[in-house]
């Protein structure tokens, strides 16, 4: 997301250029240094209002550009000039300033309204074309120049300098004149825009570190850029007691090169200007050997699913950007090495659709492209907030990157991601297992921003230009990780603009900076993308790469792909690396809580998907076919893709355009949804008995642990004078619940297999029994759960009698719901409590308690015990009503767990707050995958949020960065806590995420209190959560379901997929040892008979032989491939 | 106007068994240039008496006023030949010592050595510019003292200022233009000067952090105690010294605060601070460290005197900590 773009009108900046003064409307031509007393006064010293801009080009730390439309009249800004002297003697005063008036874009002219002190003086006007760009307009004894300096090349607007002329008895000395423009009401989008930027002499120099090539052999370069604030001027640089260069120096900015000797050592020399024949500077300029960087510019898109047109849109403008880039490619291949275009295709997302679309002559092109090296592959499917993703959501990220490698062989071992900071650790072993060996990240980057970028953190500072080796969580995985400190979107042009535009000066200064630095590498990673998000390749990029390195030895720059640039970096470096382990916590998946619902949904369609393909095994289910996988999995990925809505999401919600998108996002997580549901339905059909009044059922276990849990059937089946026995016939207690439903617990039921049940008649042991006298304590003998009756939040849990684990102390309640502004602001919680017991029958006991809750129509919330499971259940359910204004939900979970240890599950790992975090890891909010545990050595609760993702600790910390504007304060240092916030929705994002939210949002908690803290305990826990029991009628004689495969009970080791090979040949079985200590275990084949078993891994190839053991390293992930005969 | 507030000082008894290690003098300069002369006005502190005239202290540590002021007064002629204009032709232009004020002194018959710094002195030295006077070239030669010196320099014509804060050291002279109407010194207050001294009993790192700076790690609001506090815990956590493999736990000696007060473009105030780490054994290896930079400041110079030798280092990301090694062997002659 380019964040900075999203106000409408292009604005550049680039070389300064003198245009001659000619006529315009209404008008009259100037001269060149328009001012009629002896010195000028800054015209523009200090901002007193308008429409702010802080990140253009050619501004300072702290400067500012204001501006203006001629709209509707009302577009207004106002700002002071500097001082009057009190002892001003001159007839004229003279302000000058900096600014740019826009060229014409309708008819007629935008006009704007200048007022000295209030009082209106003059009117100008948007200039016609650049040979209108120059006038002066009087008015009595005053006047009003504008000298352009510059005229944008393609939008033609006009930078340069505005003079003011006024009686200096018209002002008073000792104070500042108020200098106010309004906008005209042409209802155009004609704009003003004066800077903040002193009006100056100035004189920079640099020894850049570059060498030139001249007939006279290399030289060193100086760059001198010189300011001027006056009339044209010979100027004569002296360097080192040589002069080396004389032209003449017009108003505004101009950049001179002069050339010395190389240097070996460093040398001082000294450099005199002279304008006008007389010296004007003098000083040394300190000269250094230089270094011979090589820069490896990797050209892409940006690829936003999103943001900046419609998604369709966005997929044929990468289509265009393919053929573009294949097309400049090839025009430029016999261009010398280095120069030669090569176009990185960045993600695999638009690629699919190209070669499902494409005409077989550009199919092949593209294929051909990629095999000559014209095009980079990048292996994921897009830039994920990876803070969302499961386990094997993760893995899909590879998906057609995989197809790629098996339907023509590209064998893709680089990955990018753009835009967003920080990544889950998962993705290292995902990545790795997928063959990916490199990751280039390039963050957002707006270089005016306290920390480099929008929402960053502390990312660019830690990790900016520091590659290393990032090992996963089990430590056998390591990824060549580089995150280029200048991001992704340097080039765009509200930045420095393309190459061709910008000149070399920006990365020559980079380089120096890198060097000051101390950067020990010669190789330096830069993206290139232009324009906006979703933008072309650069055309003009070859010919100027081809022109610089036949202009330049060093600094020598290259247009690459992301694996040349890795694989040229790791040849010559990758043994002095630094190697670092642990989670980069991600910044931007706050944003997914603005949707509440459709978040929740995906993270469950995700685990429904790997469910599916686990029954899909088990149950030989030939209907469920890969494609349909593939779109299903297609859709979560896209899901959590980062680009969530429109860069108006949140200023105009109710645009077209928002809704457009929005509606196709939303789709995602619905059609995976619907997916999802479809593909487990279909694959528990195989053993469905079609009967109206099924009397056998199979729970299917689709985990490779047995489990024990609570089971649903539908309202439909008739109980009454029945009960429900095992295949023993041994009497299992049921209870109907209040909507129709039957509920009973079905008890070790084994692993990846199934358990029968049956119903027939008898007398059932319990009737429920629905109670109107309310009560606010539930025990199911276990666990008590004490509600306060004044706010219905939970004041007590105790588990076998022990101590309270609620923080009764803390003020904020437990399972409480908070709504506030931005940051903390006007923070409310619920109020009323009105308590109903739903369930209290022999197994389920449920009160539900309904209150007022603010931002929203009601708040209702069921905790629920279920007889003979030690957990808590929490359902909360908010009717939002749509708010527009900032606003942050939040349910609180302070426990009273003494010396407690957080650990928040992530895919392959468990993250310990500070401990498992890599340096400039978020540490204002985590993402969750699918529980967080609070455990001291003794007691401990594990508590499953099972649709929001954000968790907070300590306090509600997620926008406390937003509390000081300046310093965006970003948490460094973990503070412990036993306060868990659940942060549910908020709407803060001004760009992309949704600004409102409404209807019924329910948010899922399950808590299991447990003794010393397990791992591998826990991990099985929230897996159980999200991957259910599954029960279908069956015929009477059905047998239970014979697993594919068993381990052994004791092993700590888990199946996370077992699945179909995309061949149809093999069975893929992902193992995973969740636990901090190496495991074994043998395999016992069931279902599946191998007939070749081979070490494998999401690429689904044939490696080495395998037998019937796994044996893990503490959180080692091994995936095989079973063939079958 | 610059407000400046002198903030708490916290001294430890290592700092006045140190006082032959010689921190930085940091000099405000405001330059304004007239048709024909430029008034100098030089604000300094009395710390500086300390070691440019080697005054003695009693058991107290305290030094009487009287020797201060007369130390003031003999310190005019240091001022005076430590700032100079030239003109294009590199000719010193005249200049003398027009007024002092060092009512600051005055108030008690003697001073602690510790405080010495809340001790403003201020002289004016007048320039005499005749009219071929071109180009302005302003030195600061303060370190003939081996002290460590820079100044921040402020030129102003009339009430305009034309460039604020700018560095002015023994290698860094600035120039200008003498009609210059306006002069954007890019180099303004977007530098942290940072200087370590390292002797045998103790290390002094003296840094001086624009506010800009300052204020894009720190939420501060210009001096308060609140912000003291902040830069002080900043401070302390990240000016680490480990000296033979012990950290060493730094003391915030100084903290001098400046606010600008005006509604200009910037704001041009800055921290001075002085960290002192004591040392409990002789120093064989040094390591100092700084690992904090955001964007707005990805690196920093420090200029460093290690026990008598000159060296910068610059940190930054790739080099935070800075490591010196000392073979210490006894003179067998």
């Amino acid at each position: 997301m380019n964040i900075c773009t999203t106000f409408s009108g292009k604005i550049f900046m680039g070389i300064m250029v003198w245009c001659l003064p000619l006529l315009a409307y209404s008008q009259a031509g100037s001269a060149a240094w328009p001012v009629k007393s002896k010195t000028f006064l800054q015209g523009f010293e200090v901002k007193v209002s308008g429409e702010t801009l802080d990140f253009l080009p050619g501004l300072s730390n702290g400067q500012v550009a204001l501006l203006i439309r001629a709209t509707d009249g009302s577009s207004t800004l106002e700002f002071q000039s500097s001082v009057v002297p009190h002892d001003y003697r001159e007839e004229f005063i003279s302000f000058v300033w900096s600014a740019a008036i826009s060229r014409r874009l309708q008819e007629p002219p935008g006009s704007f309204g200048l007022y000295i002190n209030e009082e209106k003086r003059f009117t100008f006007f948007s200039h016609k074309d650049s040979l209108s760009a120059n006038w002066t307009i009087k008015s009595g004894n005053s006047d009003l120049s504008f000298v352009s300096t510059e005229i944008t090349k393609d939008s033609q607007d006009a930078f340069g300098y505005m003079f003011l002329n006024i009686p200096a008895s018209s002002v008073k000395k000792g104070e500042r004149i108020s200098i106010k423009v309004i906008g005209g009401k042409q209802n155009s989008m004609d704009w003003y825009m004066p800077f903040g930027i002193p009006v100056t002499n100035e004189q920079n120099v640099l020894a850049e570190p570059a060498l030139v090539r001249t007939n006279a052999g290399l030289k060193q370069r100086v760059r001198v850029e010189l300011r001027h604030a006056g009339s044209p001027l010979p100027v004569q640089f002296i360097l080192d007691g040589k002069q080396v260069h004389s032209s003449t120096l017009k108003p505004g900015k101009r950049v001179f090169y002069l050339l010395h000797e190389p240097v070996t050592a460093r040398k001082n020399v000294t450099l005199e200007t002279k304008l006008g024949g007389k010296t004007k500077d003098v000083r040394d300029v300190t000269l250094k050997p230089v270094r011979k960087f090589e820069v490896y510019f990797l050209p892409h898109s940006h690829v936003d699913i999103g943001f900046t047109h419609k998604q369709d849109d966005v997929e044929k403008l990468q289509w265009r950007n393919f053929e573009l880039g294949i097309d400049l490619a090839e025009k430029t291949q016999n261009y010398p090495d280095g120069s030669r275009f090569k176009w990185n295709a960045e993600i695999t997302w638009a690629i699919e659709g190209y070669l499902k679309n494409a005409t077989e002559d550009k199919k092949q092109k593209f294929i051909d492209a990629v095999k000559k090296g014209w095009i980079g592959l990048d292996a994921l499917y897009a830039s994920q907030l990876t803070g969302l993703q499961r386990e094997e959501e993760m893995i899909n990220n590879q998906r057609y990157a995989g197809i790629l490698r098996d339907t023509y062989g590209f064998d893709i071992n680089t990955a990018m991601i753009s835009d967003v900071p920080g990544y889950s650790w998962g993705m290292v072993e995902s990545l790795t297992q997928s063959g990916v060996k490199y990751f280039s990240s390039g963050p957002n980057h707006m270089p005016h921003l306290p920390h480099g970028g929008y929402q960053v953190g502390h990312t660019f500072e830690a990790w900016g230009d520091v590659p290393f080796y990032w090992t996963s969580a089990s430590g056998k995985q390591k990824v060549l990780f580089w995150m280029t400190s200048h991001g992704y979107s340097w080039f765009h042009n509200w930045s420095v603009d393309v190459l061709s535009k910008s000149g070399g000066d920006p990365i020559v200064k980079f380089l120096d900076e890198l060097d000051q630095q101390k950067y020990p590498y010669d190789i330096v990673q830069l993206r290139y993308t232009i324009g906006n998000d979703n933008g072309p390749p650069d055309e003009t990029m070859p010919d100027f790469i081809r022109e610089w390195n036949e202009t330049y030895a060093y600094p020598k720059m290259r247009i690459a792909t992301n694996r040349e640039m890795m694989e040229d970096f790791e040849k010559r470096y990758g043994q002095q690396l630094p190697v670092y382990s642990g989670d980069f916590t991600p910044y931007w998946e706050d944003g997914a809580a603005s949707s509440a619902l459709e978040t929740g949904i995906n993270r469950k369609s995700a685990d429904a998907l790997t469910q599916a393909e686990t029954l899909t095994v088990m149950l030989d289910a030939k209907e469920n076919s890969l494609a349909e996988f593939d779109d299903a999995w297609r859709n979560v990925v896209l899901f959590s893709e980062h680009t969530w809505g429109a860069n108006i999401s949140k200023s105009q919600p109710d645009s077209e355009f928002t809704k457009s998108l929005w509606s196709v996002k939303q789709g995602f997580a619905l059609n995976g949804e619907q997916q999802s549901s479809k593909l487990i339905d279909d694959a528990i059909k195989t053993i469905t008995a079609a009967e109206n009044d099924p009397s056998a059922f199979q729970v299917i276990n689709t985990s490779s642990w047995t489990r024990t849990d609570l089971v649903t059937l539908p309202a439909n089946i008739k109980m009454e004078g029945k009960i429900i026995v095992d295949a023993a016939g041994k009497t299992i207690d049921s209870q109907r619940l209040s909507d129709g439903s039957i509920v009973f617990i079905a008890r070790d039921v084994p692993a990846m297999s199934s358990k029968s049940y049956f119903i027939k008649k008898g007398k059932p042991k319990t009737i429920q029994a629905r109670r109107d006298n309310d009560s606010s304590t539930l025990s199911n003998g276990s666990i008590t759960v004490s509600l306060n009756e004044e706010t219905g939040d939970i004041k007590s849990i105790q588990w076998k009698n022990g101590t309270n684990l609620v923080d009764e102390k803390d003020t904020l309640g437990f399972n409480a719901y908070w709504y506030g502004g931005l940051v903390k602001s006007n923070l409310r919680k619920q109020t009323g409590a009105t308590f109903k017991t739903i369930e209290d029958g022999n197994l389920v006991k449920r009160i539900q308690v309904a209150s007022s809750a603010p931002g929203a129509e009601g708040l209702t919330r069921e905790i629920q015990l279920v007889n003979g499971l030690d957990r808590i259940y929490l359902n909360n359910v908010v009717d939002k009503k749509r708010v527009l204004e900032d606003e942050n939900v939040r349910f609180t979970f302070p426990f009273n767990i003494a010396g407690s240890q957080i650990r928040i599950d992530i895919p392959w790992g468990t993250v310990r707050p500070e401990l498992d975090q890599l340096k400039g890891a978020n540490k204002n909010f985590y993402s969750v995958q699918r529980w967080v545990d609070i455990s001291n050595e003794k007691i401990g609760v594990t508590l499953v949020p099972v649709e929001a993702p954000l968790l907070e600790i300590g306090d509600m910390n997620g926008q406390k960065w937003m509390t000081d504007m300046k310093v965006r304060p970003w948490i460094k240092k973990y503070e412990p806590s036993n306060r868990l916030f659940s942060w549910v929705m908020n709407n803060a994002w001004f760009v992309n995420y949704k600004a409102y939210q409404d209807g019924k949002i329910p948010f899922h908690y399950v808590l299991q209190p447990h003794e010393s803290f397990d791992e591998v305990a826990a991990k099985k826990f929230g897996i159980e959560q999200t991957q259910p029991l599954l029960i279908t009628p069956v015929d009477k004689k059905a047998q239970p379901v014979t697993p594919p495969l068993t381990l052994k009970d004791d092993t700590s080791i888990i199946i996370t997929s077992i699945k179909k090979s995309r061949d149809g040949k093999a069975v893929m079985i992902r193992f995973f040892n969740p636990s901090g200590k190496t495991a074994a275990t043998e395999i016992s084949w069931g279902k599946i008979k191998p007939a070749q078993i081979y070490i494998s891994s999401p690429r689904e190839e044939r490696g080495a032989a395998a037998g019937n053991s796994v044996s893990l390293d503490p959180h080692e992930i091994k995936t095989i491939r079973v063939e079958t005969p | 106007m610059k407000a400046l507030l002198l903030c708490a000082f916290v001294l430890s008894s290592a700092h006045l068994r140190g006082m032959d290690v010689h921190p930085y003098s940091i000099t405000h300069v405001r330059a304004d240039l007239h048709d024909n002369r430029i008034v100098m006005t030089i604000r300094t502190n009395a710390e500086d008496l300390l070691y440019f005239h080697k005054l003695p202290f009693d058991s107290l540590l305290r030094i009487s006023s009287q020797n201060l002021v007369a130390s003031a007064r003999a310190h005019a002629s240091v001022i005076e030949s430590a700032f100079f204009i030239l003109n294009q032709d590199g000719i010193r232009m005249p200049s003398s010592v027009t007024s002092s004020d060092f009512s600051s002194l005055e108030k008690s018959e003697s001073i602690d050595a510790m405080f010495l710094l809340k001790y403003p002195l201020v002289y004016t030295l007048e320039f005499v510019m005749d009219k071929a006077t071109e180009i302005l070239n302003f030195h600061q030669h303060l370190g003939t003292a081996g002290t460590p010196a820079v100044s921040f320099l402020t030129i102003s014509r009339n009430a305009n200022t034309l460039v604020t804060d700018v560095e002015l050291s023994r290698d860094k002279p600035f120039t200008m233009i003498r009609d210059a109407i306006s002069i954007n010194a890019t180099d303004r207050q977007s530098f942290m000067v940072s200087y370590i001294t390292l002797s045998d009993t103790r290390v002094v790192h003296e840094l001086t952090i624009p506010s800009e700076i300052l204020q894009s790690f720190l939420s501060i609001d210009g001096a308060s105690e609140q912000s003291s506090e902040a830069i002080r815990k900043f401070i302390s956590e990240n000016s680490t010294v480990r000296i033979n493999d012990i950290d060493l736990h730094p003391q915030i000696t100084a903290l001098v605060l400046g606010t600008e007060s005006s509604p200009q473009r910037y704001n041009s105030s800055a921290a001075h601070i002085r960290i002192e780490y004591s040392l409990e054994a002789l120093p064989k290896k040094v390591a100092i460290s700084w690992d904090n930079f955001n964007w707005k400041m990805r690196w920093f110079k420090s200029l460093i005197d290690a026990f008598g030798q000159r060296r910068e280092h610059n940190f930054s990301r790739f080099q935070p900590t800075l490591t010196i090694e000392r073979d210490l062997r006894l003179d067998k002659k």
